[in-house]
């Protein structure tokens, strides 16, 4: 990563290709001699036209009619080649460039730390790391390839008219402010009218996606015939769009004949005169044409190629946005590695997840390895958060964590998130069998999966699936119901067998079988290690050498399930007004 | 369905068509008409007028091209649109009248597909493909009769012989880029899916320190997706330059013989030139034929995709009448056993019960146990056998759907809000709905106050699918809209699980205020929510397993006590 400051877009894309410079001018000399070639083509033939047609001159080897055409096929033939050779080339640098860039944010992304990574959102990383990179694929592939092209092309063309007659050449470029006009300004209509055109089709797409997930309502309410009136609002909304689009390119493109044709009409006016007189050939007339007529393909191309220039630029821009956001994190710093053995003290930790909007004032315990410990409160009084600051995913204000008396500072990341397993109440499953998730990517043999299955009660469905542990999980487990995810995520933190097992534990819809199969889960895993809960059973509270009960940021009561419910405070009140639903809402 | 679009819009293809055939064949008149203008100059001494008068003709020529090209692309491009526009509104009011069932066995995303994929590719059959299939045949017939009428039939012969190659190479490497950039494609799918999940996935996998796993699965990705790119261009990067080539063949062959006619005077060397136009201008067609073949095969792909869609049985129209006059809400269920129509084991077994004006149904079993189900029936969403449930004594099969559903106000298990306002998603249509109303149905639901709170009030933003207010307000919000319907019966599916026990007593003392006279169902996991009700039935494996008030399922002592005492957690939860 650089350290400069930000710099300009288009300075970013060039500086991706310095690695590649030597292939870039090959590549730019084959693009000077393909432009070559083209232009001698109309020459060719001008010749043959003046010297065999118009002055009859006697044909000489070479110097004849079948040497012409031998010379005219072997020009096309070499410029093929060279194009061939060209494409190829640039395009490996170009694959090369995004295969780099595809790497270096997906790398960036993962090493960054959530206390960043909050900052943005989902979307937004993944439109990043796969529709931004795209976008500038197509402007490696398809713009850069034909950007010199274009331009050398439009140079050589001026070049050689001017070099060839250069007063009829300027009457043939009399059209051209003409033709720099309409494609300026019909064109930018026409952006602004496909991002309309965008946009609406992107309502259309979601009005599909709501109204699909949505029909059990809509029919419920009979409300068909309203929902189809919205549709049609906003189809013809899009039709008229589109119409819009129709008639500017059905425009713009005739339009641009028209002129071609101009041209051509004020050459043979122009060239009349200075035929007569001598001045002109008839061939180098005709050659005229031709560039005229290749003289509007690039320029054409060049204004084509203008959305996806902009829109690569805008895109360079955002990668860079997040590629210039320094925050990493390194795995393997600190000056422990592990073994955790799992001892976990909080002394008097202050944290915010921004600025002085406190969610943890001064809280303090200890738990002994082996112990277990639970964390009971309404939502919001901290929580989740204390798992958070356990991992060290964020750093704390004031105050130290200990994790077997050692500052969790010195502690490298990766022994921290190896031996310490955390249960998200949100289960992720990853797409694969659920062996692999089990695995994620650690070196865990298929005996030590199944063992995991066991410990954590789910082998008995796992068993059911015909093809075991080997059974696909679809995109985000949804095959499964959510007592299923519970017991695989259980399983998946057993597996690495944890010297700490942090657990939050969900409270959606469970029936009550599964329900019992977690409770025995949760039993089973927990047994002689750390285990820290934020529990909303009470058969999980119960079994707990420490309750603390927190409140806006604070322990406000600790003890046993009995000293508590003595104490008569807030565990007592929360406890007798239906303990799970209390802490659940 | 695009029979149906042929039939009303159709004719608009015709003056398309005729404009597309005239303009190619003026197209081919500009190379004539330049070759000419060249002839004229080679003259001794020049014809000022003739000459004047072919620059004229030349510019005729450009206004000709120009309005019969703007002629066709109006008619055939703008019509290509019209159909985009209809097909969707058709495929549209078609899934609106898909039965429910449909929904849960397909996946939204494959739909909106449909939608906007297959549509926008059929689009592009009927427009751009079509247009250019015929401009390409009508370019390359005039061009062709131009070339050998009026210039030399054997020159002509003579220099179409390498374009047969060309086409062919056109279509050979075609379809091999086709097949590659399909590849590409999966493998752009492939990188999206994993970065997707990565950072979804981001907590779990910092939490198991997998970062670097990642990585290197990725990396192998991302080379993979190099070479298919690099392997897509190996290929795509030969057809222009063999295109060229081949054409190049041709310009030979005819440069070599045409110079030799034009050397004996046989064509003239204005014919020399237009002869080589008349060759440029068949290379633009030829040059589309990989993209036609390209257009058509997707077109035809995706309608046979979408015929399949449309083939498949809709709720019959009849179904969304009025029922006259309109029902009570007596409900009564016989012995009623159902599966699904694509299912092999009974979901309900010889359910009965009897539901009068005014009552409270409360029903509760785990997961799977039929609950819903009974409630679709309820709802017409699935058709009931014979005899089994009655409305006011008369069968549920001999009602329109749309009866049922104007006496029923239905809360559904996720809520399932739309993407506009608070105001909106409660009223849903109904214009009818006086501000009052408005806000004692929010009140009712226990959401008024949650309401107020909003900075937006009412005109408060829901997001998409009510991702903007919490789990509980997103429910008490559905249950508005059911209230604002003012419905003789009210179902609750599972309704105020996210909302905590004093709310939802709250909410259900009001409901029973305002339901007076009135039937409820109430479905519920949590007993609590069940205490009030009339009748409750405990459902297991599709079978009434126990009924009776609360009180007495408390005495029976059965599965109903055991999850009461569960929930209570009065003795120690589990019983292993």
């Amino acid at each position: 990563m650089n350290n400069q400051k930000k710099k300009a877009p288009i300075l970013r894309l060039a500086l991706l290709t310095r690695p590649y410079l030597g292939m870039i001018l090959l590549c730019m000399a084959c693009v000077l001699l393909i432009n070559g070639a083209e232009l001698l083509k109309p020459l060719v033939l001008a010749q043959v036209i003046n010297r065999f047609l118009v002055d009859g001159a006697v044909p000489h080897g070479f110097n004849s009619i079948w040497g012409m055409g031998l010379g005219y096929f072997l020009i096309v033939l070499a410029g093929g080649l060279l194009s061939i050779a060209q494409v190829r080339m640039i395009n490996r640098v170009g694959q090369n460039i995004l295969h780099s860039l595809r790497l270096k944010v997906f790398t960036h992304i993962h090493h960054m730390p959530l206390t960043r990574l909050d900052h943005y959102n989902t979307g937004r990383l993944i439109t990043r790391a796969t529709n931004d990179v795209e976008t500038l694929n197509e402007f490696y592939t398809d713009v850069l390839i034909n950007l010199f092209r274009d331009v050398f092309l439009l140079v050589g063309i001026v070049g050689t008219m001017l070099a060839l007659d250069w007063r009829l050449a300027l009457a043939g470029f009399a059209v051209l402010p003409l033709t720099i006009l309409v494609t300026v300004a019909v064109r930018k209509r026409l952006r602004e009218n496909f991002v309309v055109m965008k946009a609406l089709i992107a309502r259309i797409n979601g009005f599909f996606a709501e109204n699909m997930a949505g029909m059990k309502v809509v029919q419920a309410f009979n409300r068909q015939k309203e929902k189809m009136g919205e549709f049609d609002d906003l189809n013809h909304q899009y039709f008229r769009s589109t119409m819009i689009q129709v008639l500017m390119n059905s425009v713009l493109r005739p339009v641009m004949e028209i002129i071609n044709s101009l041209a051509i009409a004020l050459l043979i006016y122009y060239g009349y005169t200075r035929i007569a007189g001598g001045l002109l050939d008839i061939g180098v007339l005709y050659a005229f044409t031709t560039y005229i007529k290749q003289f509007f393909e690039p320029i054409n191309d060049l204004a084509e190629k203008y959305t996806t220039i902009s829109s690569a630029l805008v895109s360079t821009d955002r990668i860079y946005e997040l590629l210039d956001d320094a925050a990493q994190e390194s795995l393997d710093e600190g000056a422990y590695h592990g073994p955790i053995g799992g001892k976990v003290e909080f002394r008097d930790v202050w944290f915010a997840y921004e600025g002085e909007d406190w969610v943890l004032k001064g809280v303090s315990f200890v738990v002994e390895k082996g112990q277990k410990v639970a964390f009971v409160g309404a939502t919001g009084a901290g929580k989740t958060t204390i798992i958070n600051l356990i991992t060290h995913f964020y750093p704390i204000q004031k105050g130290q964590i200990l994790i077997d008396d050692i500052p969790i500072e010195q502690w490298s990341l990766r022994a921290l998130r190896e031996d310490i397993a955390v249960v998200l109440q949100d289960v992720f499953l990853f797409t694969g069998t659920i062996a692999d998730n089990i695995r994620i990517s650690s070196p865990i043999s298929d005996e030590q999966v199944m063992q995991a299955l066991r410990l954590s009660m789910a082998d008995g469905f796992v068993a059911r699936l015909p093809e075991g542990i080997h059974a696909p999980v679809t995109e985000r487990g949804s095959t499964f119901s959510s007592g299923e995810r519970q017991l695989l995520s259980f399983a998946r933190a057993i597996a690495h067998n944890p010297a700490i097992l942090v657990l939050d534990e969900a409270t959606a819809n469970i029936d009550t079988q599964t329900e019992l199969l977690i409770q025995r889960s949760i039993a089973n895993i927990s047994q002689g290690r750390t285990s820290l809960f934020i529990a909303h059973r009470l058969s999980t509270i119960a079994g707990c050498d420490q309750i603390l009960v927190l409140k806006g940021g604070q322990i406000i009561e600790r003890g046993t399930h009995e000293s508590l419910m003595a104490a008569g405070g807030l565990y007592g009140q929360l406890y007798n007004a239906q303990f799970s639903d209390a802490l659940g809402a | 369905m695009i029979r149906r679009f042929l039939k009303r819009y159709g004719w608009k293809y015709l003056p398309g068509i005729f404009f597309l055939v005239l303009c190619s064949y003026i197209q081919t008149l500009a190379p004539k008409a330049l070759g000419e203008a060249i002839d004229l100059l080679r003259l001794p001494d020049l014809d000022r007028a003739a000459i004047f008068q072919q620059i004229r003709f030349i510019l005729y020529i450009a206004v000709g091209v120009f309005a019969t090209r703007f002629a066709w692309r109006y008619f055939i491009i703008g019509n290509a649109r019209n159909m985009e526009c209809f097909m969707r509104r058709e495929l549209f009011a078609h899934l609106q009248r898909m039965p429910v069932d449909y929904f849960n066995h397909i996946k939204t995303g494959d739909l909106i597909a449909y939608a906007i994929n297959d549509v926008g590719a059929v689009r592009m059959t009927f427009g751009p493909a079509l247009a250019q299939t015929v401009n390409a045949v009508g370019t390359g017939l005039f061009s062709i009769l131009s070339m050998a009428g009026s210039i030399h039939p054997r020159l002509t012969l003579l220099a179409l012989v390498p374009i047969p190659f060309a086409i062919a190479a056109i279509l050979i490497i075609g379809s091999q880029v086709r097949r590659k950039f399909r590849r590409v494609q999966e493998l752009f799918g492939d990188i999206s899916g994993t970065i997707n999940e990565n950072i979804n996935g981001m907590r779990v996998l910092k939490a198991y320190a997998q970062e670097d796993a990642r990585l290197k699965a990725f990396t192998v990705q991302s080379e993979q997706m190099r070479d298919a790119n690099l392997d897509l261009t190996a290929t795509s990067s030969l057809l222009n330059p063999l295109i060229q080539i081949f054409f190049g063949l041709s310009a030979m062959l005819s440069l070599i013989y045409g110079g030799a006619l034009a050397q004996s005077g046989i064509i003239s060397v204005g014919d020399f030139t237009a002869f080589f136009s008349y060759l440029t201008l068949m290379m633009t067609p030829v040059m589309a034929i990989g993209r036609i073949v390209n257009l058509l095969q997707r077109g035809l792909a995706s309608m046979r995709r979408l015929n399949s869609l449309l083939e498949q049985p809709t709720i019959p129209l009849l179904e969304e009448e009025a029922a006259d006059p309109p029902l009570k809400g007596d409900l009564s269920v016989r012995h009623l056993t159902f599966s699904y129509p694509r299912g092999d084991r009974n979901v309900l077994t010889d359910v009965s019960f009897d539901l009068p004006r005014g009552k409270l149904l409360g029903i509760t079993g785990v997961t799977g146990s039929g609950k819903s189900t009974l409630l679709y029936l309820l709802l017409k969403f699935y058709r009931a056998p014979e005899g089994t449930i009655f409305i006011d004594g008369r069968d549920i099969r001999d009602l329109p759907a749309r009866a049922v559903r104007d006496l029923v106000g239905y809360v559904p298990q996720d809520g399932f809000l739309f993407n506009t306002t608070v105001e909106e998603n409660i009223r849903f249509f109904n214009t009818a709905l006086s501000y009052e109303e408005l806000i004692a149905a929010a009140q009712d639901a226990g959401l008024a106050r949650d309401i107020q709170g909003f900075p937006q009030g009412y005109q408060t933003p829901t997001g998409e699918r009510g991702n903007h207010l919490s789990g509980g307000q997103q429910q008490r919000l559905a249950i508005a809209r059911a209230l604002a319907l003012n419905p003789q019966i009210l179902i609750l599916d599972d309704s105020l699980s996210a909302v905590d026990t004093q709310t939802e007593h709250a909410i259900l003392s009001r409901l029973r205020e305002r339901l007076k006279g009135r039937t409820a169902i109430i479905v519920a996991h949590r007993l609590s929510a069940l205490e009030h009700c009339d009748e409750i039935l405990v459902m297991d494996e599709g079978r009434v397993a126990e009924r009776g008030n609360h009180e007495a399922l408390l005495t029976l002592g059965g599965q109903y006590a055991r999850l009461y005492h569960q929930q209570h957690e009065k003795k120690e939860a589990s019983h292993e």
